[in-house]
């Protein structure tokens, strides 16, 4: 929490989260509705479909079940404010032995984008792909790959988070001294 | 020995692996967007996958004419616009778009005489009370008109709403008997039309001809009429949406 006060003092990264979050945001409003939206530009002049693709993503949370949306929320916020810790990471040029919150981070995003909210409501990518019907077998029609993700977004979090606390240092574990081998004794 | 050991094993350091599969996924997240792109299917509500047939529109392009046949219509057969939606009574999109938008519709284009809805059985596979379901609204019907099949539309996603706490928030379960006492209740005794199956065939012609002019998921729309053809759409969409599109199509 402490990091994370620390670097959205500055600005930059308040706009980088929010700015993130709300383009995942649309993406997925985007992605959801594509059939109708090509429908709009096919069939009427540009403004008029403009004006329906913004009445389209505004109505959005309407077109689909109420914790999908709360997922797609959640996820998207996880992701803005994981963009900019990676992004402080970067500019402080820190590097990583040891690249595990790199790939959390990698598999939290993939599954964010896939599948951030139930599937069969049409949001995320595996719904383009045709998953929706395949996945309705699970009991909440694919929503378990967005909790997955918001925990593995959560956890990319802390893991960078606490990366950027220890200055990529490795902590020394505390051992008692022993004179006799620093003496050059057995 | 020891050399031997050595050629036998493979070293992956872990970084290497954890930034490999870093750079997998995000290739595969590049693939599908770049599938996004491409014409594919409707999102919102179930994907079905198009049927393959003659004369399937380009994506989103306008259908010329559509076949309405003796389907439920509700409002003016001479209303200048008709809607034409093709929908499963399990979806629960389906149920959104009742809940939401139609109410709104009705009250002020249908019932001005503006425009007519006519309903189109559109049942998905994995919804297995939705052919029942389409089955007993066409059963009442038979035995009450137009009026009567509207009656038993709203009562069947009326009570599924109530099964699912008054909200819609994901697919409900009934059975065929409830199905039947729901039809008692609006006075419709439907048990031996729903044992036969009759309307089976019907629907399944529905369900075809649906995916022949380019429904992929449900709800589906088509607004228009056979002057200047009929706009598609797809999903729950808000009132907002289908004003703008209905007030369109009737100037």
């Amino acid at each position: 929490m402490q990091l994370q006060n620390k670097i959205f003092k500055n600005k930059r990264y308040i706009v980088l989260s929010l700015s993130v979050a709300i383009l995942f945001y649309l993406l997925n409003a985007v992605i959801s509705d594509i059939f109708s939206i090509k429908s709009f530009y096919s069939n009427y002049k540009f403004l008029f479909a403009l004006k329906l693709t913004y009445l389209d993503i505004l109505g959005f949370h309407n077109r689909i079940l109420t914790h999908s949306f709360v997922s797609l929320i959640i996820i998207s916020i996880l992701f803005g404010i994981l963009v900019s810790l990676l992004t402080y990471k970067t500019s402080k040029n820190l590097s990583e032995r040891k690249n595990k919150s790199g790939f959390i981070a990698s598999a939290g995003i993939f599954l964010g984008v896939l599948a951030p909210g139930c599937i069969t409501c049409g949001v995320g990518l595996a719904s383009l792909l045709g998953l929706g019907a395949f996945l309705t077998f699970l009991p909440y029609e694919g929503l378990e790959l967005s909790l997955l993700s918001i925990i593995l977004l959560l956890f990319a979090n802390y893991k960078v988070s606490k990366t950027l606390l220890n200055n990529n240092s490795c902590k020394i574990k505390q051992k008692p001294l022993n004179l006799k081998k620093l003496k050059g004794g057995k | 020995m020891q050399e031997e050991r050595k050629s036998d094993t493979i070293t992956i350091k872990k970084d290497s692996l954890w930034k490999y599969s870093t750079v997998i996924l995000g290739a595969i997240l590049i693939l599908v967007v770049a599938f996004a792109i491409l014409p594919g299917k409707s999102t919102t509500g179930a994907v079905v996958g198009t049927q393959p047939g003659n004369n399937l529109p380009s994506e989103g392009a306008r259908v010329e004419t559509l076949d309405l046949g003796d389907d439920p219509m509700l409002g003016d057969k001479n209303a200048k616009v008709t809607i034409v939606e093709f929908s499963d009574y399990q979806c629960p999109f389906c149920r959104k778009f009742w809940q939401d938008s139609y109410p709104a519709i009705k009250e002020n284009y249908i019932d001005t005489g503006k425009a007519n809805l006519v309903y189109k059985d559109f049942p998905l596979s994995f919804h297995p009370m939705a052919v029942p379901s389409a089955n007993a609204a066409n059963c009442v019907q038979e035995i009450g008109g137009d009026e009567a099949y509207f009656k038993m539309h709203d009562k069947l996603f009326e009570e599924q709403n109530i099964l699912d706490g008054g909200t819609v928030s994901s697919t409900v379960q009934f059975t065929e008997q409830d199905i039947k006492n729901w039809a008692k209740e609006i006075g419709y005794d439907i048990a031996s039309c729903v044992a036969s199956n009759k309307f089976d065939s019907e629907i399944t012609e529905d369900f075809s001809y649906g995916a022949s002019v380019g429904v992929e998921g449900t709800p589906g729309f088509l607004i228009g009429n056979d002057k200047n053809g009929y706009v598609p759409i797809s999903g729950a969409q808000p009132y907002s949406v289908f004003k703008q599109v209905l007030d369109a199509e009737l100037s």
